[in-house]
């Protein structure tokens, strides 16, 4: 098999690997919040096309922040015309709103998701899944994870959907499908990958996979057939049964040792209340600590996400252990030591969190030292600034002329690389680089005659500059004649 | 003003004239290795503790030697060897007979330069006992602490390449040590002067003290007050901290390692006759004293990277303070 055809397949396998979790996703969330104008085939082509571009700006030579921003923008608008496309469409005529539309979609956060809001929150996941599917590299641990991290969404998605009975009708077809591209994913990684080791269990890998997957379907199924609603209610009863007798036992036993007590004395006793008077149960200052029912959703909200987090990463955990040990079955070295594999779910959520970290840490040292400049700049007298002025031109003069200054290089190693690119003009180079070099790391102020002779070897340079591209222009003239 | 630049431009000039000569009275002995020759004034300048890494022969002991010799001051060494006690090195208390009490027999390490020869040879238990001596520059010996003299300098030796039987340094300690130089082999050339010189006699018996202690003493004060500039300062903190965010590191450099860098970029600009410290200075030491504090990646080291070219990767991304 050919390496690129091999890489394609491998990426359609996990590509549609992924399809079908989201596929499942979308499905709920169309029937979770009745969304009838749901743009699920727009919603996909967003998730393609995001890899197309991705693919396409990554051959771009320009700063990866430039990149991020085409990229990350070209989706935005992508997703926000998915949001007002219906209005548009099915407007008579007349010239849609659209800042309402969209300011409609993102006004009720976080409490009430509307159709909007949710088209557009899914469009910029699919986005970013294409970007992540286009930056991946492409290997065994990749679809492995892939395949473990689908495996733990498609049971959370089917869990979720069972109880909101929601779940799509088509949807017998979504897990197969799952397993079968998951696994020639797998294997055609493997036949790439070469050997997985000097493992005994090497060779039967695939059929120890396929061999797990069946008994994990296989119980599901036992499990699915023999546990009936009746037998469960039997199950419910019993243990029913048993709590009623513990506890009663229990109680039993507090009132047996509460008898030891001496009776309370009936004149000391609090009064009781006279019947059909009206009790205030909320007190005055009770009524300031009711909490609005706005705060009341919002908490109940995160109480859910709570547990849905807790639940996700149960499942992570329970298949993480799973696929570690199959792992350390198929490497088969004892002590080995075995890392976790490149791609997966956890590290790329680790990644992501400490790329914002050091991004937000980036975006402070640089207004640090944006602001620290300033404050230099105002504090620099006047002589020093005029002669880091001249270099500043220096600089910007021979970055035009094709010799920029790389960020780390310095003064005096640049000053090397000038000569070279221009040999004639090395006195005013060098001139120009040892006063500003002495000027601005060290504690002294240039006179008035030392800055006059910078500039002066500026404008000489300039001139060396013209005299050599006309020279070159008479020369490449003669050679034509 | 005028003035005061001239006495400083005086001033730094002392220190660049004894760099020179420095150098070219080493240099009779140690051919053509300018460069290492420079750092280990640099580091006397400092104070700070050298560590010479390179394999036998080429030349490391000789140069300790020749160093000391420089110097009207005390050199003493020590050859390390597995059985080498601490008191060994630090000396030991004994019971004099005829006075009924106990003295001190100061060890070897009560000098002023140190020659501790293939220093990974000894014990885990004495390399640690250089530990106290190299920072605080003072012995324990039972419940008494004696100063060391000053200037107090270390010279270690050790040979990376043969390594049965021998104790690497650890972390803590290799961190103490202001740079480490290496020598390597001498051009074609260059063994042939040293064949035509050591042919009838040893060039280190004729030579000659040229620094007294007390100059050495007042040519470190002098190199502590060299200028440096802010964003010059912001460079090696950033270079430091870069260390500690590569990818191929596992272990960064300390804040020791930022304070050694400014002390030897300030005594280097001295010894090349500025009275300030320019990027070059701190480019041109950043591999010798940060190289040996980091501890690369397994994986980094399998694919042949070394500690330098890690350092050097990190020279050639972090900005230099410019327009």
């Amino acid at each position: 098999m050919k390496a690129d055809s091999a890489k394609y397949l491998l990426l359609s396998a996990l590509a549609c690997t992924e399809f079908c979790w989201l596929l499942t996703a979308m499905h709920l969330l169309k029937g979770g919040f009745h969304l009838e104008s749901f743009p699920m085939i727009w919603l996909f082509s967003c998730y393609f096309l995001a890899f197309v571009c991705e693919r396409l700006i990554q051959r771009l030579t320009w700063s990866r922040l430039f990149r991020e921003i085409l990229i990350w923008s070209t989706g935005t608008w992508l997703t926000g015309l998915l949001v007002v496309s219906p209005l548009f469409i099915c407007s008579d005529g007349g010239n849609p709103d659209w800042t309402s539309i969209l300011l409609r979609a993102l006004a009720p956060w976080p409490l009430k998701p509307t159709p909007e809001l949710v088209t557009l929150l899914s469009g910029m996941i699919l986005w970013g899944l294409g970007i992540r599917l286009a930056r991946l590299t492409i290997d065994f641990a990749a679809i492995a994870t892939a395949f473990q991290f689908g495996l733990v969404i498609l049971i959370f998605l089917v869990f979720t959907g069972n109880r909101w009975e929601i779940l799509p009708k088509g949807f017998a077809f979504i897990p197969p499908a799952f397993f079968f591209f998951a696994l020639s994913g797998m294997s055609l990684a493997h036949i790439r990958e070469g050997a997985l080791g000097s493992s005994p269990y090497r060779i039967h890998w695939f059929s120890m996979l396929l061999l797990a997957v069946g008994i994990i379907l296989g119980l599901g199924l036992v499990f699915g057939t023999l546990v009936r609603p009746d037998l469960l209610k039997q199950i419910v009863i019993i243990l029913k049964h048993g709590w009623h007798a513990t506890v009663g036992l229990l109680w039993k036993f507090i009132l047996f040792l509460l008898s030891f007590l001496p009776e309370p004395d009936p004149a000391q006793m609090p009064l009781l209340e006279q019947p059909g008077a009206v009790v205030s149960r909320v007190p005055e200052w009770g009524r300031i600590l009711r909490i609005p029912d706005s705060v009341r959703s919002a908490a109940r909200m995160i109480y859910l996400l709570l547990w849905l987090i807790v639940i996700v990463a149960a499942l992570w955990s329970v298949s993480s252990s799973i696929v570690r040990w199959f792992a350390h079955r198929l490497h088969g070295d004892e002590g080995a030591e075995i890392t976790s594999v490149t791609g997966a779910f956890r590290e790329d959520l680790i990644r992501f969190i400490m790329g914002l970290i050091d991004r937000f840490l980036a975006l402070k040292r640089r207004l640090d030292r944006f602001f620290r400049l300033r404050n230099e700049k105002k504090s620099i007298p006047p002589e020093v600034a005029s002669v880091r002025q001249v270099y500043t031109q220096l600089l910007k003069w021979a970055a035009s002329k094709g010799c920029p200054k790389d960020a780390a290089l310095t003064p005096r190693e640049y000053l090397h690389r000038l000569t070279e690119w221009m040999p004639e003009a090395r006195w005013e180079l060098a001139f120009i680089t040892h006063q500003y070099v002495h000027i601005r790391y060290g504690p002294s102020t240039p006179t008035e005659k030392v800055l006059h002779k910078m500039r002066q070897n500026l404008r000489q340079l300039k001139r060396y500059s013209a005299g050599g591209q006309s020279e070159k222009h008479d020369i490449i003239q003669g050679v034509k004649g | 003003m005028g003035k005061a630049i001239v006495e400083s431009d005086l001033e730094i000039g002392r220190l660049k004239k004894a760099c020179e000569a420095f150098c070219s009275q080493v240099g009779r002995v140690i051919v053509g290795k300018a460069e290492t020759l420079e750092l280990i004034f640099v580091a006397l300048l400092c104070e700070g503790h050298v560590l010479l890494e390179d394999v036998p022969g080429t030349g490391k002991t000789m140069l300790a030697k020749t160093a000391a010799r420089v110097f009207d001051c005390r050199f003493s060494r020590i050859q390390c060897t597995p059985d080498l006690l601490p008191s060994d090195v630090i000396g030991t208390h004994y019971f004099n007979q005829k006075a009924s009490e106990f003295e001190y027999r100061p060890g070897p390490i009560l000098a002023n330069i140190v020659l501790v020869d293939e220093i990974n040879r000894a014990m885990p238990r004495t390399q640690s006992c250089l530990l106290e001596c190299m920072q605080e520059r003072q012995v324990s010996v039972d419940i008494e602490t004696i100063s060391l003299p000053r200037p107090f300098m270390l010279l270690a030796t050790q040979n990376p390449i043969e390594l049965e039987g021998t104790f690497p340094l650890p972390e803590a300690q290799l961190d103490r040590f202001l740079l480490r130089a290496n020598l390597g082999y001498p051009s074609e050339e260059e063994e042939q002067r040293i064949l035509s010189r050591f042919r009838q006699s040893d060039p280190l018996e004729d030579m000659t003290s040229l620094i007294r202690v007390s100059d050495l003493l007042d040519l470190q004060k002098l190199s502590r007050s060299i200028f440096i500039e802010d964003s010059v300062r912001d460079y090696i903190i950033a270079l430091n901290r870069a260390t500690r965010d590569h990818g191929d590191i596992k272990l960064g450099t300390s804040t020791r390692g930022s304070l050694n860098l400014q002390a030897a970029s300030q005594a280097l600009a001295g010894c090349r006759g500025r009275d300030y410290v320019i990027p070059d200075d701190v480019k041109a030491l950043a591999v010798p004293v940060l190289a040996h504090r980091i501890i690369a990646r397994t994986e980094a080291r399998l694919r042949g990277r070394t500690e330098e070219d890690i350092i050097n990767e990190i020279l050639s991304t972090v900005p230099v303070p410019t327009e």
